[in-house]
C-alpha cells in the first residue's frame, strides 16, 4: 500500500515538474479570461469519487449544489444527507440531526484544518483571479484543461480541470500527495 | 622543630580546606540541588502533584510575534520532534497549529472507548453513512481520522480538551497571541523536577525564547543553589584566607591549625548525611561554612584560656547550649532544616571533641598571648540596651512573612497572571474508584461548573459494563462490501470492548508512582463566586497556592513551641550548672542583644523577617549564649578578662567569616541565614562584651561574682 501511495505521489511531482519544462504558467490575465463567465451564480448537480489510496477504494457520492455571491452550498444526497454551506468566513456541515457543526475560518480552532480541502472548493466555484494566481500557479494542458499546483507546502499534490465550452469548470480533480484524490463532475442546469 | 611542624600545619590546612570548600566537586560526595527538600511532609501533595500527574507538565513558550513567519517554523520544529510516548527530545505535545494527527493514539483509544460510554446508537449504520458521506469530500488528515472514527467521537474529546476555556487569549493561525508576544504551551514528557533533561531541552530550542512553567522554575530555583553554593564557597575561602593573615599580622598564625578538625568535622558530617539521605543537598553544604565558625569558639576559647582548668567546663556547658539549639531545631517539618541541623550537630560535636583532644596533647603549641584589649566597651552599656529594647519591640511587634516562595528561588511567577483566569481547585483521590467523580461531574453539570476528571471521560465500570452489554452484536447489518471494508475492522473492534480504568486520554490525571494508583480531579472556576460555591460544597478542594500556604500556618505553630522551648531547655541547663539567677540572665543577655540587632537591620534594609532569619535566631540562640557563658566565668573570678574577651574577639571574627559569605547569596534561605546569624553575632559580641561587664560591675557592688 505504501508503494501505491508513494506511486501517487511520485506521479504527481513528475507530472508538475514536466509541465514547468514544458509550459508557461498562465497570468492573472489569462486566468481571468478562463473564469470570465464562472463568476455567475449556478447551480448544478454533481457526482463525486473520492479515492482512498490507503485501501484502494472509491468512494462514490453524488448530490446538488449552487452558488449564490459568496456562499456556496453542497448537499450531498447519496450516500447520506449531508449539507455544507460555505462563506470566506466559516464552513458549517449539516446532518441533518444534530446541531450543524461551525468551522470558523478567521480563528483557526482545535482541528478545523482538515475541513480547509472544502474551503479550497470556494475559490474555485466563486472564482478570483487575483487569489488564484496568488496560491496557484495554472498551466493550459490543453484547449479546455488546466492544472494548478499550489504555490505554498500543502498537502495538496495538484488540481486539474477542465471548463465546458461555457468556460465553467466542468471536471475537477483533487491530488493530494498521499495519493487520495477527488474527482467532481458538474452538470449544470439548462439556462446556466 | 617549631617552625617545620607549622609549615606541616600550614600544609594540612591547604589541603583540607580546598576540598572541603569545594566540596560540591567531590565526586564521592552526591549533591541534591532540588528544591523538595524545602517542603516538609504536609507539602508532600503539591510536589506529588508537579511530578506525578502529567497534567502540570505544561509550559510556555513565548516568543516575539514578528516575524511571523519565524513563530509558525517554531511550531512545525517542535511538533517535528514530538511525541505522546515520550522520546530523547522530550516534547510530549505542542498546542499549535494543531491537526489530528497531533492526538492520534489519544484519538484512536477514545474511538475504541465509545462502548465503556454508551449504549449502542440504534442508528449506528445509519450514522456510517453519513460519514462515508463526509468521506467523500474530506482530505486525507480528515479521511485519516474517519477512518479510525466513523462513528465520529472526536467531535467530544475536542470539547473535553479544548484549552480554551482555561485560556483567556486570542488566537491566529491556531496560535495563542499574549500582547506582541505569541505563546506555543508545550507538554513535555518527563517531570519538572528531571532538571538535566530541563537543560537539554532548552538548550535546542532557540535563543530568543522565553520558557516559562513548572519545569523551567525547578531548573532556576537548582541553578540558583549551585551558584550560590559556588559564590559562598568562594567568599568562604577569602574569609577564611583573611583571617588566617590576621592570626599571622597578630602572631598567632598556629591558631588557623584549629581550621583542620573543623574541616575534618564538615568533611565526615558530609558524608554521614549523605549515608543517612542518600545525598546531601547543597544548602546544607554551603551551611558547612557557618559551623566551622561555630566549633571553632571552643578551640580559640581553650587556647586562650589553657591556664584555667574551668574553661572546659565553660565550653562544654557552651556546645551544650548550642546543641540544645540545634536539637530544637532538628523537630522542624522542613526536611532541609531538619539535615542542617544533622549536619550542624555532628560537626560541631565532633568539632568539640577534636579541639579538646587536641588543645589537651598539645596544650604548649598552642597557648596564645590575649589581645591588648580596653577594660571596657565605649557606650556597651548603651549599645546593649539599645539592642535589647529593639530585640522585644521586634518579638512583640513584627509580623514574620513565612510564606513558602521564600524558600524558593522563582523568577517566573508572572505565568499564572499572564492567561489564568482563575487558579483551578484541585481534589485528590487515593484509588481509581469513580464514584466520587461521578458526583462530581454531576454537581458541575447542575451548576454550570467546568470540571475535569475520570467520569468526564470513562464512567463507573458497572456502568461500561451495561453499556458494552448493548454493542454484542455490533457488527451485522452492513448493507455493502464497501462498508464492511472502510468500518468492518472498527465496528468488530466496538463489539469486543472491555471495562477499564485507564486510557492514554486519561493519563494526565492519574498517577501510579505513588503508593497506589490516585487520581486527580480539576474544578475551573470562571470567578471567585464560582471558587467559592465549589469549596463550599467540596470541603478538600484547593488550589496549589492554598497547599504552600498551609506551610506558613504550619511553620507559625511551630515556631510558637520552638523558640520558647529552646529558652526553656537552655535556661534549665545553666541554671542546673550556675544554680543562680543572674548569671543565667546574664548568659541570656547577648542572645537579646544580637536579635535587637538583627530586627535593627532588617527594619533599615527593608528586609522581610522570613521563617528562615527566625531559624538562624535560632542556631544564634545556642552560640550567643556561648559568649554569655565565657563572660559570666570573668565575674565568678574564674578567667581572666582580657582572655575571655580575646577568644571571643576571635570567636566572633571567625563567625563573621564563616557567616558573611551567605550575604553575598541570592537564594532566600542562604541570604536570610546570613543576615541572621552574621547580625546576630555582632549583636551577641556587644551584649557581652559591652553589656555584661557594665551589668556585673554594678551587680558586683551587690555582691555578684563572690563566691
Amino acid at each position: 500500500m505504501l508503494l501505491v501511495t508513494a506511486g501517487w505521489a511520485f506521479a504527481g511531482e513528475a507530472g508538475i515538474k514536466a509541465l514547468s519544462e514544458q509550459s508557461k504558467a498562465l497570468s492573472e490575465q489569462n486566468i481571468e479570461k478562463i473564469f470570465a463567465t464562472s463568476k455567475a451564480d449556478f447551480k448544478a448537480e454533481f457526482v463525486q469519487i473520492k479515492t482512498l489510496a490507503s485501501l484502494n477504494e472509491k468512494i462514490k457520492s453524488s448530490g446538488r449544489t449552487s452558488r449564490s455571491g459568496d456562499r456556496l452550498v453542497w448537499e450531498v444526497k447519496h450516500p447520506s444527507f449531508l449539507k455544507v454551506t460555505m462563506t470566506s468566513q466559516e464552513i458549517v456541515i449539516d446532518t441533518g440531526e444534530s446541531k450543524p457543526e461551525v468551522f470558523k475560518l478567521s480563528d483557526s480552532s482545535t482541528f478545523k484544518g482538515p475541513m480547509l480541502g472544502l474551503s479550497s472548493l470556494l475559490l474555485w466555484l466563486n472564482p478570483k483571479a487575483k487569489e488564484i494566481s496568488e496560491k496557484f500557479q495554472i498551466y493550459q494542458r490543453g484547449e479546455r484543461s488546466f492544472t494548478a499546483k499550489p504555490l505554498m507546502e500543502s498537502s495538496l499534490g495538484l488540481i486539474e480541470f477542465t471548463t465546458d465550452k461555457g468556460r465553467r469548470i466542468q471536471n475537477f480533480v483533487f491530488k493530494e500527495k498521499s495519493g487520495d484524490e477527488i474527482e467532481i463532475t458538474f452538470k449544470y442546469k439548462s439556462g446556466q | 622543630m617549631r617552625i617545620i611542624l607549622r609549615l606541616i600545619l600550614l600544609g594540612l590546612i591547604f589541603c583540607f580546606l580546598k576540598p572541603s570548600l569545594a566540596l560540591e566537586n567531590f565526586s564521592a560526595l552526591r549533591v541534591d540541588k532540588s528544591s523538595q527538600i524545602f517542603l516538609p511532609s504536609t507539602l508532600r501533595e503539591s510536589v506529588l502533584i508537579q511530578n506525578h500527574f502529567s497534567v502540570f507538565w505544561w509550559n510556555f513558550i513565548l516568543v516575539e510575534a514578528n516575524p511571523w513567519q519565524e513563530v509558525v517554523t517554531l511550531c512545525e520544529g517542535l511538533k517535528s520532534i514530538s511525541s505522546e510516548l515520550g522520546n530523547s527530545e522530550g516534547v510530549a505535545q505542542v498546542e499549535c497549529q494543531p491537526r489530528p494527527e497531533d492526538y492520534k493514539s489519544i484519538l484512536g483509544a477514545w474511538a475504541m472507548d465509545l462502548p465503556l460510554r454508551k449504549e449502542m446508537p440504534k442508528s449506528i449504520h445509519g450514522d456510517l453513512q453519513k460519514t462515508k458521506a463526509l468521506l467523500s469530500l474530506a482530505g486525507h488528515e480528515m479521511s485519516e481520522l474517519l477512518l479510525n472514527d466513523p462513528l465520529q467521537t472526536w467531535h467530544q474529546l475536542r470539547d473535553l480538551f479544548q484549552m480554551e476555556r482555561r485560556i483567556s487569549l486570542s488566537k491566529k493561525d491556531g496560535i495563542y497571541l499574549a500582547g506582541d508576544k505569541a505563546l506555543l504551551p508545550i507538554k513535555m514528557s518527563f517531570p519538572p523536577d528531571n532538571t538535566n533533561r530541563t537543560m537539554k531541552l532548552i538548550s535546542s530550542l532557540p535563543q530568543n525564547i522565553q520558557l516559562l512553567g513548572p519545569h523551567k522554575s525547578y531548573l532556576e530555583n537548582e541553578n540558583v543553589v549551585m551558584s550560590d553554593v559556588k559564590k559562598v564557597g568562594l567568599a568562604s575561602t577569602l574569609s577564611f584566607l583573611g583571617l588566617t593573615l590576621f592570626f599571622a599580622f597578630s602572631r598567632r598564625i598556629h591558631l588557623t591549625a584549629l581550621i583542620v578538625p573543623i574541616l575534618f568535622s564538615v568533611l565526615v558530617s558530609s558524608y554521614v548525611v549523605q549515608w543517612i539521605y542518600g545525598s546531601i543537598h547543597g544548602l546544607t553544604l554551603a551551611f558547612g561554612s557557618g559551623i566551622i565558625g561555630l566549633a571553632l569558639d571552643y578551640g580559640l576559647h581553650g587556647a586562650l584560656g589553657s591556664e584555667s582548668k574551668h574553661t572546659w567546663t565553660s565550653n562544654a556547658l557552651g556546645f551544650l547550649t548550642t546543641a540544645v539549639g540545634l536539637i530544637v531545631l532538628s523537630f522542624s517539618e522542613i526536611p532541609l532544616l531538619r539535615q542542617m541541623s544533622l549536619f550542624g550537630l555532628m560537626g560541631l560535636s565532633l568539632g568539640f571533641l577534636l579541639m579538646y583532644f587536641l588543645l589537651s596533647k598539645f596544650t604548649r603549641f598552642f597557648r596564645v598571648e590575649p589581645l591588648n584589649v580596653p577594660p571596657r566597651i565605649p557606650f556597651g552599656l548603651s549599645l546593649t540596651l539599645v539592642c535589647v529594647i529593639a530585640g522585644v519591640c521586634g518579638l512583640s511587634f513584627s509580623e514574620p512573612n513565612l510564606s513558602m516562595k521564600r524558600l524558593s528561588f522563582e523568577s517566573s511567577n508572572t505565568l499564572g497572571k499572564l492567561f489564568l483566569n482563575q487558579a483551578p481547585l484541585l481534589r485528590f483521590h487515593y484509588s481509581l474508584e469513580l464514584d466520587e467523580s461521578v458526583r462530581e461531574l454531576q454537581w458541575a453539570r447542575e451548576n454550570q461548573v467546568a470540571v475535569e476528571n475520570l467520569a468526564v471521560y470513562l464512567p463507573p465500570l458497572r456502568e461500561q459494563e451495561r453499556n458494552i452489554a448493548t454493542w454484542k452484536d455490533c457488527h451485522r447489518g452492513f448493507s455493502s462490501p464497501q462498508d464492511r471494508k472502510l468500518f468492518g475492522n472498527h465496528v468488530l473492534s466496538l463489539c469486543l470492548a472491555k471495562p477499564r480504568s485507564r486510557s492514554p486520554y486519561v493519563e494526565h490525571l492519574i498517577s501510579s508512582l505513588g503508593p497506589g494508583d490516585s487520581h486527580l480531579s480539576l474544578f475551573w472556576p470562571k470567578d471567585s463566586i464560582e471558587d467559592n460555591m465549589i469549596r463550599e460544597k467540596f470541603k478538600d478542594a484547593r488550589s496549589l497556592q492554598d497547599i504552600t500556604s498551609v506551610v506558613p500556618k504550619t511553620l507559625k505553630a511551630e515556631l510558637g513551641w520552638m523558640f520558647p522551648l529552646s529558652l526553656i531547655l537552655v535556661a534549665l541547663t545553666l541554671g542546673y550548672f550556675e544554680r543562680r539567677f543572674l548569671p543565667v540572665c546574664l548568659a541570656l543577655l547577648p542572645f537579646f542583644t544580637g536579635l535587637g540587632l538583627v530586627f535593627i537591620f532588617n527594619w533599615g534594609l527593608g528586609r522581610e523577617f522570613s521563617f528562615i532569619t527566625l531559624v538562624g535566631l535560632v542556631m544564634m540562640f545556642g552560640f550567643s549564649i556561648d559568649y554569655g557563658i565565657f563572660m559570666n566565668d570573668v565575674y565568678r573570678g574564674e578567667e581572666n578578662f582580657k582572655k575571655v574577651v580575646s577568644a571571643l574577639v576571635f570567636a566572633a571574627l571567625t563567625n563573621l567569616a564563616g557567616f558573611a559569605p551567605l550575604l553575598t547569596a541570592e537564594h532566600p534561605v542562604l541570604k536570610d541565614l546570613g543576615v541572621a546569624l552574621f547580625f546576630g553575632t555582632l549583636g551577641s559580641f556587644i551584649g557581652a562584651v559591652g553589656g555584661i561587664p557594665a551589668i556585673a560591675a554594678r551587680f558586683q557592688r551587690l555582691g555578684y561574682g563572690a563566691k
